[in-house]
């Protein structure tokens, strides 16, 4: 399977909350967005931009007002499909509290494998790897209430990577975590991407973790603002600020230095970039 | 300097002691906390940061050990907590989900009305906390908490804790799960509050650069114990101990200690954009040829 092959397709999607009631809310107005396989897509935006709205459709929580989400070939919108495209789509929420179900770690992992009837040896397997993968495989057997916040946060990504997913969707899944978990997450997701092909998109108000995606989509009121690889995207502050979000701090360094003469190539968001373009520089050799 | 508002000593907490879930959260811990000071509190997850700051106003008890809040030992049974908890206000993790009354203006009153102030004094402190935390009080005191956005949200919780005019602000995360603008926000005000007010501020954050941005001072809890205590720039300097624990340092910090690590010598006590970026300009303008001591 190659990247740059559409996995999911978003065509003019509208939805609105409530339609005809005083509390109609038009969350998303005519998005195109496509996620292609093995790609690593980071979607940011203000509060209220109609980010998680748009992740909703992504594994059919939501369904379009108009338009329509094809995942994989698979209309959102047929109800035969709903199981195919959840197999394939995998969510992964802010708050760990409302996705753990069971009393025993590796028991909460082993839940969506086993609802789909997979062998004994084939779930311990997946269970396995999944902590694994999350860095919780020690925990295997302790009861999930008794773990930190960060810790029940990693053992609901590994309950979706046990389905084996096509795509995994984290709404905000990093937010509570320390940095070194968050690394440990994103590590996860760019792995199982390289290794597996795994689509990953990632909604997050983290622009250092928005600058580490190949692509980054902003959304701003329900509408796609900016789109582009993170150099691009992460170019103007003003711009930005108006939507709500920020420059990543390499960002706003390599915008300083910029300022103040030093010649850089495009606008480094990348720690490693930036310091390879000063020491190429400075006479340094690299 | 000045003086000290909290004072924790060999302070050691155990949760469900005596069980087979007994863990030890805070391990002899020694802290003092000056007036006035802003001073973050980093570690990696259940290093125990929240444990530590529900010591600082009773919230918890300690274990083993003594704490004493401007001058006066928390102790059980000596009826003090209610005034310790006024002069410590700790803002928790979200504290937005913790906003119940139907209008802002009553959220904010809550803590006021139940110290059994008089009608005047309450409207007073909520227009005054309110309008610390950038809210206009005629606009948002009518409306429902839950119409506002998250950030707004923040606010009013943070501003409920303030009408208690506490002398130290503890504040859980206080960004966390903000949109940048919504952190901005959070964090000018935070600012104000400690500049203006003179209010001792805690910041509990996994957030490096915020931590840089906001405070003077630094405190690194892991396992429980207090495993580095410094200013700032100190603190920052030493990143493969942080880095150790699975902390981070500040990317502009990250910055400096590569350039430096391939033989430019620049100065990496440097941890705000600004400072960075000066300090580069410098080197690479054949500021080379002066020393540097920095680390």
């Amino acid at each position: 399977m190659s990247a740059h092959e559409p996995l999911i397709e978003v065509s003019h999607l509208t939805h609105v909350y409530h339609p005809g009631t005083p509390h109609e809310v038009r969350a998303l107005h005519g998005v195109c967005l496509t996620v292609h396989r093995a790609e690593f897509l980071a979607l940011v935006g203000g509060n209220g931009s109609g980010k998680s709205t748009l992740a909703k459709h992504l594994n059919a929580l939501l369904l379009p007002t108009e338009g329509r989400v094809v995942v994989d070939g698979l209309d959102t919108r047929d109800p035969q499909a709903l199981w195919e495209i959840r197999r394939r789509v995998g969510m992964v929420f802010q708050n760990p509290d409302n996705q753990i179900v069971a009393t025993v770690v590796e028991e909460d992992v082993a839940f969506g494998p086993e609802n789909v009837g997979l062998p004994p040896e084939e779930i311990a397997r997946r269970v396995e790897e999944a902590l694994q993968a999350v860095g919780m495989l020690d925990y295997r057997r302790r009861e999930p209430h008794l773990l930190s916040g960060g810790q029940k946060q990693r053992v609901a990504i590994a309950g979706v990577l046990a389905m084996r997913p096509q795509c995994i969707v984290l709404d905000e899944a990093t937010t509570m975590l320390d940095p070194e978990g968050r690394q440990e997450v994103l590590e996860t997701a760019h792995r199982l991407r390289e290794r597996e092909g795994i689509a990953v998109v990632h909604i997050t108000h983290n622009m250092e973790e928005a600058a580490q995606a190949d692509r980054v989509v902003v959304l701003h009121e329900g509408r796609v603002a900016l789109e582009g690889t993170p150099q691009e995207v992460f170019r103007d502050v003003r711009r930005l600020r108006s939507l709500r979000l920020d420059l990543p701090e390499v960002a706003e360094l390599s915008a300083c230095l910029r300022r103040r003469g030093v010649r850089l190539e495009g606008q480094p968001v990348a720690v490693e970039d930036l310091v390879a373009q000063l020491l190429r520089q400075s006479g340094v050799v690299v | 300097m000045s003086d000290p508002v909290v004072v924790c000593e060999a302070l050691t907490h155990v949760y469900l002691r005596g069980t087979p879930f007994e863990s030890v959260a805070l391990q002899g811990v020694d802290l003092v906390l000056r007036r006035g000071e802003c001073v973050g509190i980093v570690g990696p997850t259940g290093s125990g940061k929240s444990t530590l700051v529900q010591h600082f106003n009773g919230l918890l008890r300690p274990t083993e050990g003594r704490v004493w809040v401007d001058g006066v030992e928390l102790r059980a049974g000596r009826g003090i907590l209610r005034e310790v908890r006024r002069k410590v206000g700790l803002v928790f993790q979200y504290p937005e989900h913790q906003l119940f009354e139907a209008t802002v203006f009553d959220d904010v009153a809550f803590g006021p009305r139940n110290l059994g102030l008089e009608p005047e004094e309450i409207q007073e402190r909520v227009r005054e906390s309110l309008q610390w935390v950038g809210l206009d009080p005629d606009r948002f005191g009518p409306r429902s908490p839950f119409s506002l956005s998250g950030g707004e949200m923040r606010r009013v919780a943070i501003a409920g804790v303030l009408a208690m005019r506490p002398q130290v602000l503890v504040l859980d995360e206080p960004t966390a799960g903000l949109d940048p603008e919504g952190r901005r926000e959070i964090l000018g005000r935070i600012r104000d509050l400690h500049q203006r007010m003179g209010l001792t501020v805690v910041l509990i954050s996994h957030s490096m650069d915020e931590v840089a941005r906001m405070c003077q001072r630094v405190v690194v809890l892991h396992q429980g114990r207090v495993f580095l205590d410094a200013p700032v720039r100190e603190a920052f300097g030493q990143a493969e101990r942080l880095r150790s624990i699975g902390l981070d340092v500040p990317h502009v910090t990250d910055v400096l200690l590569r350039l430096r690590a391939a033989g430019l010598p620049v100065r990496c006590d440097r941890i705000t954009v600004q400072e960075a970026c000066e300090e580069i300009v410098r080197v690479l303008q054949g500021g080379r040829k002066w020393s540097s001591s920095g680390v």
